[in-house]
């Protein structure tokens, strides 16, 4: 084997591998076909190509939708996939040794209940982890630590929080706050003041936390009392009263 | 017998400048610091600041900036463990007045803390006390509609043997409290803040 050069203009680019919190955005079974410098090359069973689970990794915080992650099963003569990709089919049951067994091993000791493993590897999109390496110098990576299972499952036994909902925009914004007003007028007239409604926006657990901010930002502007206004609904100081 | 060739005083500032870039400062703005600042002077609960700090103000500064940078992965560790991710630095306006949090925990379903981090030349103790501490992160909490504030505290007693300690305060405030910070920091800001 050649020994690697030392010299900066033979470096190599690249290399680098994904890792951070990530989503798993989509999921497939294919064959891989094993390659090294753009050649094919001989893979881990003997055979220039592998029955794999193939993800799409999304980075949660920059969007970056990174290249393929090969997660290899066996030797693809021993396989066949379903029309959709999602099922593998076949006489043996999964190695614990393959890459696959093992990225469903680490979901499993992170607390995703072994029953929800359905056989379907699409079922495996929309989990949120953070991805690392867990053993250095090895290109497998694997979730060390999940934020948010596919389908809400449980995160170490206790209920995942519920993802909150999109935010809002602007003009629903306006909206929101002009429904909140009305509820405390009905609710608690003498209590309905822009305090009171601040202190409402707490409360909106279901609302995206932009939504709650935005809501902040129009309790006190004339955009929001001209929407009360509009609907009958005047300020009296810091009171809202009907009209 | 060593020889004392030289002494270089370096800049505090500089340092804490190199290990952690500090983000652009609006200063046609209100800020909560300055708004927090005028209430402490107003209501006389410590010791507040004129606009230019001191030579020792800006040390003090720079010491905080540097701790609030060496006690990141810490917290980072602290909210692993809940299964909650740490955002640092992290900017908020709400009214026209800005917010330079030092970071927010956050879940899927949004944000569960504040984090405020602090160094004291003090002995450990109960940092709701502090009156402009609570002020401020109080603030701080209503521009983020959360109740939850994660205070790490780098303590560097000054009597007593050398020591230094880390708490980690984790308090929560009724929205009741956050809402009533925020109309005083906006009545301030009607009599002292920028026009």
């Amino acid at each position: 084997m050649a020994a690697i050069s030392f010299k900066p203009s033979e470096f190599s680019e690249g290399g680098e591998f994904p890792r951070g919190t990530m989503e798993i955005t989509n999921a497939r079974f294919d064959i891989h076909e094993w390659k090294k410098d753009g050649q094919v090359s001989e893979g881990r069973f003997g055979s220039s190509s592998s029955m794999a689970a193939i993800l799409e990794l999304t980075s949660h915080d920059t969007g970056t939708v990174f290249e393929e992650r090969v997660y290899s099963v066996g030797n693809p003569s021993r396989y066949t996939v379903s029309n959709d990709g999602g099922v593998l089919e076949g006489s043996e049951s999964l190695s614990k040794n393959c890459n696959f067994a093992k990225l469903l091993q680490s979901l499993v000791d992170l607390g995703f209940p072994e029953d929800k493993l359905d056989g379907n590897v699409r079922s495996l999109v929309g989990l949120v982890a953070h991805w690392d390496q867990p053993e250095e110098g090895k290109s497998l990576i694997l979730p060390m630590q999940v934020y948010q299972f596919p389908g809400d499952a449980s995160v170490n036994g206790q209920q995942a929080s519920a993802p909150a909902a999109p935010a809002a925009k602007p003009s629903e914004v306006i909206e929101l706050g002009v429904g909140l007003v009305k509820e405390m007028l009905v609710s608690n007239a003498d209590g309905a003041t822009r305090q009171a409604l601040s202190a409402q926006a707490f409360k909106l657990k279901d609302q995206h936390e932009d939504t709650q901010i935005a809501l902040m930002n129009i309790i006190y502007t004339d955009e929001f009392q001209e929407a009360l206004a509009g609907v009958g609904i005047n300020l009296d100081g810091e009171r809202f009263v009907n009209a | 017998m060593p020889d004392l060739l030289e002494t270089i005083e370096l800049s505090m500032t500089t340092a804490a400048d190199l290990l952690d870039p500090p983000p652009e400062r609006d200063e046609t703005k209100d800020h909560v610091s300055s708004l927090v600042n005028e209430a402490v002077k107003v209501t006389g609960q410590g010791r507040s600041y004129d606009s230019e700090p001191t030579q020792e103000g800006w040390n003090i500064m720079a010491l905080g900036r540097i701790a609030e940078a060496v006690l990141r992965p810490i917290i980072i560790q602290e909210a692993d463990k809940r299964g909650w991710r740490f955002q640092a630095q992290v900017e908020r306006e709400v009214d026209g007045i800005i917010g330079s949090l030092d970071g927010v925990l956050t879940s899927p379903a949004g944000v569960e803390a504040v984090v405020e981090c602090k160094s004291r030349h003090s002995s450990p103790g109960d940092p709701t006390e502090n009156w402009r501490y609570m002020a401020q992160v109080q603030a701080y909490l209503y521009m983020s509609v959360c109740t939850v504030v994660w205070m790490p505290i780098l303590y560097l007693p000054r009597r007593g043997a050398p020591n230094a300690e880390l708490r980690l305060h984790i308090i929560e405030f009724e929205p009741r409290e956050l809402v009533e910070n925020w109309m005083m920091l906006r009545n301030l800001r009607r009599k002292y803040g920028n026009p």
